[in-house]
């Protein structure tokens, strides 16, 4: 059956040429984040990334984000990340702003926004990549072989390079929303993590040969990463489903789509978010302590408390994720408003009063909320135990680990239903003699 | 006249060419053609000369049009690289100056090579189109073998048919219109000929009604070469909105006695305790108190119950009937039937109706005979109407602002065409009051003033109910006028007619605004008297509807003057709440209620009010755009398989391959013809099944956004698996028929009953929405990731600025002493 889809995916032209399409700027992007910036001494600075081997500090945090663009100085180095910041920093000026809400809404409005977007996005490159720029220069304080080129000169061309790339890669993504398949600034991010899987699965090979780790134990790892896999495809396509009536369809003729109009509630409603919530919250403060704590003792103490393989770092971070779980289904799937939603348009629950409907849906809610958030928290703290227990490579456990897999399984997922869609739309092509129909505006 | 855009417009425009609108302003390609058009001398030939080189010619397209799209042909193909564009319009500007007498104008021409293109026109008032669009059906005739010029109503068909026809037949193309009051004879010969002029809706239901046949002299033949679209924002755009629906009557009448008890049970309800209207004036729905009277009005258990429904569903249909539409506004009330009026053109629309019980509702409002709801059998959207053709082409005098929505949606450019004579229409600021009163009242004083110096004048209303007040106001104060609504629409061709005459008053609903030609009468003295003045009473949804009505005034260099009498409570701004956005010193009601509020920040509140609604009606075609893909995909393929059951009796494989079995007796034609009736009775029923799922899933399709799904996906997939399924269904039934027939060798194969096709068939207009706009959560996954290093930027400028000490890693400090 797979092999089957396979061979549609390409037997449709359409399809055919939106993946290729895909793919092609994929690639590009990939040859991007290898490409350093003017002046940059990508061996140097290698070595200096070597030695001082951070853990999950947030360079690793901007890198995974990168797809290792950052480590490498590439032109890509900010990823999509200036993008993603203006579009949030954009959704709550919406909120903030009504003037602003009511331009959104005019005719033509939302390709304004989209505009402001895009602009908002080269100043926080521009602004990014200054503070990147002062980072490569403070590197060169103690590093000089890692620029090759004056300071000022440096700081002109980095910051027109980074800020560049960054523009073009938010167009790539755009493209490939456009005119490919599924969303593409997810895809970039997504390509930017596989892409690092062979290094990390080399990291792994290497420790093997050197002896740190048992090829056993290796191979069971990897087993358990399958598990994992699985595990959050399960959780992420797990719903339980409440079904509505619309009052318009009862009218004069039999009702059809009975079975297909429900809420779904998913088993994990906030996907990623505590997970990334939770992990940003702990870490930051971390960051500060570590670079502030020179002299203080009762920072470096709080700085070594909440260390990442300790004990308390991971208690607060199955908290705050059970929390953030709670707090996000609260903000997104809001009892009241879907109630008032479904009243508006004439719906009811079969069976329940319609004054009932917040109580039952909450009590629904409530009962899915806490079982999602301890998977999600299981999930998220594999890589501490795997890293832990078995003495991995952290590139590897921070692969295997929460973030990355439901980031994967979230991007994979969206973009096989996008598939799917398109598939299912051209189920009948070629099956009638007179051939193809014309496909105009898809 | 200078062929260069000028330097205003080429930063106006090329500013927008940037930002990705699809405007052209270059006429450079299009002036070229029509150049070497003038260098054909064709003064000299006799008529005879003219006909026989436009028959070489038509022959000659035709083959570069063939060989272009790699078909052979017996004639020659032309290699003057634009498929003998240029020589066809000088032969079609040949015949205009013969057989009208008329020269054209070099702007006209240009349009008219646009239009060969494929692209928009975008021409003036008055400024000649329909000479244009006949210079382009002629071209577009000869290479595709047919066109179709679309026009926005039955009069105009008919009218543009016959005053073009001299053209046409000079260049032996042969040229008919169809409208509403033909019959299929009439309609399969129309089709016919080389040039048809109609409306988007007598083609749309020519071809569902052939949809439904089951003999193929039923047909009416209309076939999909090319089209020139006039008034293209109007029907590419605002009614592509509208699907046009086929329905019958499917026997389910008798609940007559429900939706009187609904309606009697809603007459007592009262708004915001019982029942809330939303924000954009769409929905209406019960209150949890409305819920508590009707349940004990109607001694029925609450809707959540199975049982009560259906008499719910009735209510909420009465409930629509009674606060969202009203009389003389949405419909007219004419001999004992609700017949309702077409928002957009003003006129009352033959034979439409409103979904899902809403009719029947409002016939128990206003107290007539309800009818049957009946069961939809077919429907297409304007949009994938337009887009069987291969080709197609448009004019409008408002096409700049829908111009991205063109391109979009039919990936049609845009091209502007000059005026011929520089416009001396005036336009002047809105004059706002707050009242209703108020503005017509200051309208009637405008009338009053205006018509005693005896100006032409031409009110544009929203409604036939204000354009009533409006008159019992004139008729108060003793002036004579016009009156032209849906209503007493037989008076329009005379009403027009006299519009532009000295001392004119007409009053009129959106009858009056696109595609009314007003000329202004012979009295030399109405130039001076400013020519005629425009007064709108309202504003539209889109401001396209707005620049139309002021388009009346000014035509070909005239002069004109137009003005706009809005108030505040007019139901457009009303809707958006207008009122709360004005300034504090606006806090309650102004001291003076009758007087013109002069303020800017009124007037641009009132602009803005309407690029909002013009904003969110483009949302929701956006939508029903992409909800519609899937189901016109299958409405396609269903086509198909039937086209070739009707009418070569081919069936598909399973079937054929059933029919032709090894042992089985050759099949009778008789039998193959017995065959195709029960298929294409199952299809229809299928497909009206079909259509009945889309519709429910649609409505509840929003709510998957609750799992972080995407609404459209879903619903392709739902829809593409319940429709291969059916699909099988009727193929498996109708091979099980093959079968028993391939064996008995005859159309004996057990009884089936054909059902009764319906007896009487209407169309629906539906404005539609996108379903539920449910938005759960405005955050999306990876989105939140960013918020981490949201922070970072600060954080290393303020490090690298020194203020934070940058403290060495463990590692690093050990690597380094001191």
């Amino acid at each position: 059956m797979a092999g089957n889809a396979l061979t549609d995916v390409f037997r449709i032209k359409e399809l055919r040429e939106r993946i290729l399409y895909t793919l092609t700027w994929l690639v590009v992007f990939r040859i991007g984040a290898f490409l350093p910036i003017p002046g940059i001494n990508a061996g140097a600075l290698k070595s200096y990334f070597a030695s001082v081997s951070s853990q999950g500090g947030i360079t690793d945090y901007l890198d995974f984000f990168a797809g290792g663009a950052f480590k490498n100085f590439s032109v890509f180095m900010l990823g999509v990340m200036p993008y993603i910041s203006t579009q949030i920093i954009m959704q709550l000026l919406l909120v903030v702003f009504p003037s602003l809400k009511k331009m959104a809404e005019e005719e033509g409005g939302r390709k304004k926004i989209a505009l402001y977007t895009r602009l908002g996005a080269i100043l926080v490159a521009v602004l990014q990549s200054f503070a990147l720029v002062a980072y490569a220069k403070n590197i060169a304080k103690t590093h000089p072989d890692v620029l090759m080129i004056s300071p000022q000169a440096y700081t002109l061309l980095a910051m027109l390079t980074v800020t560049t790339g960054t523009m073009f890669l938010i167009w790539i993504g755009e493209q490939i929303t456009k005119r490919g398949i599924g969303n593409g600034i997810s895809l970039i991010i997504f390509a930017g993590i596989v892409a690092r899987l062979p290094n990390a699965l080399y990291a792994l090979f290497s420790k093997m040969v050197s002896g740190e780790v048992n090829p056993v134990v290796a191979i069971f790892v990897l087993l358990l990463f399958v598990a994992v896999v699985v595990l959050v495809i399960f959780e992420q396509q797990g719903q339980r489903k409440i079904p509505v009536n619309y009052a318009k369809r009862v009218v004069g003729r039999k009702m059809y789509g009975a079975q297909n109009t429900y809420i779904p509630f998913k088993i994990n409603p906030s996907g990623v978010i505590p997970v990334i919530f939770a992990s940003s919250l702990l870490t930051f403060p971390l960051q500060i302590a570590q670079s502030l704590g020179g002299g203080a003792k009762w920072l470096r103490d709080f700085a070594y408390f909440l260390r990442p393989e300790g004990w308390w770092y991971n208690i607060f971070y199955i908290l705050f994720i059970v929390f953030f779980a709670y707090f996000y289904t609260q903000v997104s799937l809001n009892p009241q408003e879907i109630s008032k939603n479904i009243r508006e348009n004439g719906g009811s629950i079969p069976g329940i009063r319609s004054e009932k409907m917040e109580e039952y849906l909450s009590k629904i809610l409530n009962r899915i909320v806490l079982p999602g958030a301890l998977y999600l928290a299981l999930i998220a703290l594999i890589p501490t135990i795997v890293q832990r227990v078995f003495n991995f490579p952290s590139e590897l456990s921070y692969l295997l680990g929460g973030t990355s897999l439901l980031i994967l399984v979230g991007v994979d997922l969206d973009t096989m239903s996008q598939v799917e869609a398109q598939l299912k739309m051209h189920h009948h092509d070629g099956l009638t003699k007179r051939g193809h129909i014309k496909s105009r505006n898809l | 006249m200078s062929r260069k855009p000028s330097v205003r417009d080429s930063l106006r425009f090329g500013f927008k060419r940037f930002t990705g609108t699809p405007i052209e302003i270059d006429l450079k390609p299009y002036a070229d053609v029509v150049a070497e058009a003038r260098l054909a001398d064709l003064c000299g030939l006799g008529d005879g000369a003219i006909l026989e080189r436009a028959r070489t010619l038509r022959a000659a397209i035709a083959a570069s049009a063939d060989a272009s799209a790699g078909r052979t042909s017996g004639s020659a193909p032309l290699r003057d690289g634009r498929g003998g564009m240029a020589a066809c319009i000088a032969l079609a500007a040949e015949a205009c100056r013969r057989g009208l007498g008329l020269e054209p104008y070099e702007e006209q021409l240009i349009a008219a090579s646009a239009m060969c293109s494929g692209k928009v026109a975008q021409m003036q008032t008055g400024e000649g189109k329909t000479l244009a669009a006949a210079v382009a059906a002629a071209y577009c005739a000869m290479r595709d073998g047919g066109a179709h010029v679309i026009t926005a109503n039955d009069y105009l068909a008919g009218r543009d048919a016959e005053w073009m026809r001299p053209i046409y037949e000079r260049l032996g193309l042969t040229v008919a219109s169809v409208r509403s009051a033909d019959r299929l004879v009439e309609r399969r010969a129309s089709y016919g000929a080389d040039v048809v002029y109609l409306t988007a809706r007598e083609l749309g239901f020519d071809y569902l009604r052939d949809g439904m046949a089951y003999r193929t002299d039923r047909l009416s033949l209309a076939v999909f070469r090319s089209a020139i679209v006039d008034e293209a924002d109007s029907i590419l755009i605002d009614e592509a909105r509208v699907p046009l629906v086929i329905a019958g009557d499917d026997g389910s009448g008798g609940r007559g006695a429900d939706v009187a008890a609904a309606d009697r049970a809603v007459r007592s309800l009262s708004e915001t305790v019982d029942y809330a209207v939303d924000a954009e004036g769409r929905k209406v729905s019960l209150t949890l108190e409305g819920q508590r009277k009707v349940e004990a009005a109607l001694g029925v258990g609450g809707m959540h119950e199975p049982e009560a429904a259906p008499l719910f569903a009735r209510v909420h249909a009465a409930l629509h009937a009674h606060r969202l539409l009203s009389r003389d506004v949405d419909y007219v009330v004419i001999d004992g039937e609700a017949r309702l009026v077409d928002a957009f053109t003003g006129r009352v629309a033959d034979g439409r109706k409103w979904p899902w019980g809403i009719q029947a509702a409002v016939e128990a409002k206003e107290g007539l005979e309800t009818g049957s709801e009946g069961r939809i059998y077919g429907s297409i959207t304007t949009q994938h109407l337009m887009e069987l053709y291969p080709r197609i082409a448009a004019m409008t005098a408002t096409a700049e602002p829908a111009a991205p929505e063109l391109s979009e949606a039919y990936g049609m450019g845009t091209v502007i065409i000059p005026p011929v004579r520089p416009s001396r229409r005036r336009d002047e600021p809105d004059e706002v009051f707050w009242s209703r009163q108020a503005k017509l009242e200051a309208v009637a004083a405008e009338i009053s003033s205006e018509h005693g110096r005896g100006r032409p004048v031409l009110v544009g209303t929203a409604s036939v109910l204000e354009s009533e007040e409006l008159a019992a106001r004139l008729d108060e104060a003793g002036i004579p006028y016009a009156l032209l609504n849906a209503k007493n629409d037989e008076a329009e061709a005379a009403s027009i007619a006299a519009a532009g005459r000295r001392g004119a008053v007409t009053i009129s609903t959106n009858m009056a605004g696109r595609g009314t030609d007003i000329r202004l009468g012979p009295d030399p003295e109405l130039p001076g008297l400013g020519g005629l003045y425009v007064i709108g009473t309202n504003k539209h949804e889109s401001r396209r509807i707005d620049d139309q009505l002021r388009g009346r005034a000014g035509r070909q260099g005239d002069p004109g003057l137009t003005r706009f009498f809005v108030s505040l409570e007019d139901e457009l701004f009303a809707r958006y709440g207008v009122r709360d956005f004005l300034p504090e010193r606006y806090g309650s009601r102004p001291e003076r209620e009758d007087g013109p509020i002069d303020d800017p920040v009124v007037r641009r509140e009132i602009n803005r009010a309407q690029a909002i609604i013009a904003g969110e009606n483009a949302k929701i075609r956006s939508a029903l755009r992409k909800y519609s893909m899937i189901v016109e995909y299958d409405r396609r393929y269903v086509r198909q398989l039937r086209d070739a059951a009707l009418v070569a009796m081919e069936f598909p494989e399973p079937v054929e391959a059933a029919l032709s079995r090894d042992g089985g007796r050759p099949v009778v034609e008789a039998a193959r013809k017995e065959l195709a009736r029960r298929f294409l009775s199952r299809l229809d029923d299928a497909w009206a099944d079909h259509l009945a799922l889309a519709e429910d899933v649609r409505e509840g399709i929003g709510l998957r956004r609750c799992a972080g799904e995407d609404p459209e996906l879903e619903f392709i997939g739902t829809l593409a698996e319940a429709f291969e399924s059916r699909m099988r269904e009727l193929v498996d039934a109708t091979v099980l028929d093959a079968g028993a027939m391939a064996e008995a060798g005859s159309a004996a194969a057990g009884r089936y009953e054909v059902p009764p096709r319906p007896a009487t068939t209407w169309t629906y207009a539906v404005e539609e929405d996108a379903g539920p706009a449910f938005k759960p959560g405005a955050l999306s996954d990876i989105g939140a990731a960013a918020l981490g290093p949201l922070a970072l930027p600060l954080f290393l400028i303020a490090r690298a600025a020194g203020s934070i000490p940058r403290r060495e890693r463990k590692g690093e400090r050990r690597g380094r002493p001191g």
